[in-house]
């Protein structure tokens, strides 16, 4: 006959293994968790202007074309293009998948770091091109729309755009982007040296 | 509560060091098979590093550990189905006690306890591995949520069906 008491102690004096802690695994873990939430944020409120932006656009395009000549068209298309390519490529940064215990941890690694190195990659390279061919195509729109008016009125346009996205892109990149850089930085790091650990 | 990390860090390692054992067990206690215990173990872990600064000391802290513990066991659970008990093949037999040596009754008694606790429904697993790390009823209450009655009933009604698996009754 078996009593409970019995169960008890045989359950309380059974061998526990010893499990290793890794605490830095935990930190990277959690700030990995953090960033994409962070970003996953982010790209929501961006993906949300793309789309008030281009009805906007849309509707301008619409309204207007019959009025303007191709560089009108053009830097419609231009902006329209650069908004849905540059919204494609900050997803690509997000890591969608959720439950990755199927696969090798290095296979699990090589992803979380693939996907810091690409929002990196976005951050310092291709956000400075998105800035350059987006100014070049509200050069052309404002050029076009503003070509019955005076040159000192075209001037006048271009300035206050060239310092508005020059003061955007510069704080992004001094500001802005800084943390975003040593958040990657440090992930990236802790990444790799669990991949280190595991090779 | 620590602020800064490397507190943070000697803060959880207390807390490890000194519930590590009770941990593990509930894990085995909910997972018949070991690797996926060792698995729900690392998950509870990390779910105890990231909860430790929202610990507000409103309850005592094994029972906020217990809490995270059993929360995480069930969230594991619904997230991974396949990880739900698997029932044994009709070969496998449980060691017959009284044929094998002295020194490996306890082990084998042992992995008797592990296999009748794995036949039992997944809540009743979390309910019963905290009667067995003598937690009280009233404890085991606060950790659940359930009330203390139903607790004292519920735990009355599964310490008998174990004990009837134990004794090779349905």
């Amino acid at each position: 006959m078996t009593n409970f008491q019995e169960l008890q102690n045989s359950w309380l004096s059974q061998p526990v293994e010893n499990n290793t802690i890794d605490h830095d695994a935990y930190v990277v873990q959690d700030k990995w968790e953090k960033h994409q939430r962070k970003l996953r944020r982010s790209n929501i409120c961006m993906s949300i202007g793309f789309i008030i932006a281009g009805s906007v656009i849309t509707w301008v395009y619409f309204t207007y074309h019959n009025e303007y000549n191709w560089p009108f068209d053009m830097s419609i298309a231009s902006a329209f293009t650069l908004m849905i390519v540059f919204a494609v490529l900050s997803w690509k940064s997000y890591d969608f998948k959720k439950d990755q215990r199927d696969i090798s941890g290095i296979e699990y690694l090589n992803n979380q770091i693939g996907k810091l190195k690409w929002q990196k990659k976005m951050l310092t390279k291709y956000m400075w091109i998105y800035s350059v061919l987006l100014y070049l195509a509200l050069v052309g729109y404002i050029v076009e729309i503003t070509k019955r008016g005076s040159l000192l009125f075209t001037l006048t346009a271009l300035a206050i755009t060239t310092a508005y996205i020059a003061a955007v892109s510069l704080w992004n990149r001094f500001y802005k982007q800084k943390k975003q850089l040593k958040t990657i930085d440090d992930l990236l790091k802790g990444f790799e040296q669990m991949r280190s650990g595991i090779e | 509560m620590p602020e800064n990390n490397r507190d943070q860090q000697g803060y959880f390692n207390e807390l490890v060091k000194a519930n590590h054992a009770s941990i593990y067990r509930i894990c085995r206690a909910y997972l018949y098979d070991i690797s996926y215990a060792d698995d729900l173990y690392q998950e509870i872990l990390f779910q105890i590093w990231k909860s430790i600064q929202n610990f507000k000391g409103k309850s005592k802290v094994s029972t906020w550990i217990y809490r995270i513990a059993v929360n995480t066991a069930i969230g594991f659970n619904s997230k991974n189905k396949r990880h739900d008990y698997l029932p044994i093949p009709d070969a496998f037999q449980i060691p017959d006690i009284e044929q094998i040596p002295e020194k490996m009754e306890q082990e084998a008694k042992l992995e008797k306890l592990r296999f009748c606790i794995s036949q039992l429904a997944a809540q009743d697993r979390i309910i019963i591995s905290l009667v067995l790390e003598q937690k009280s009823y009233k404890e085991i209450a606060e950790i659940t949520g359930a009330s203390l009655t139903n607790t004292g009933v519920r735990i009355n009604r599964i310490k008998e069906r174990l004990l009837n698996l134990m004794e090779n009754k349905k």
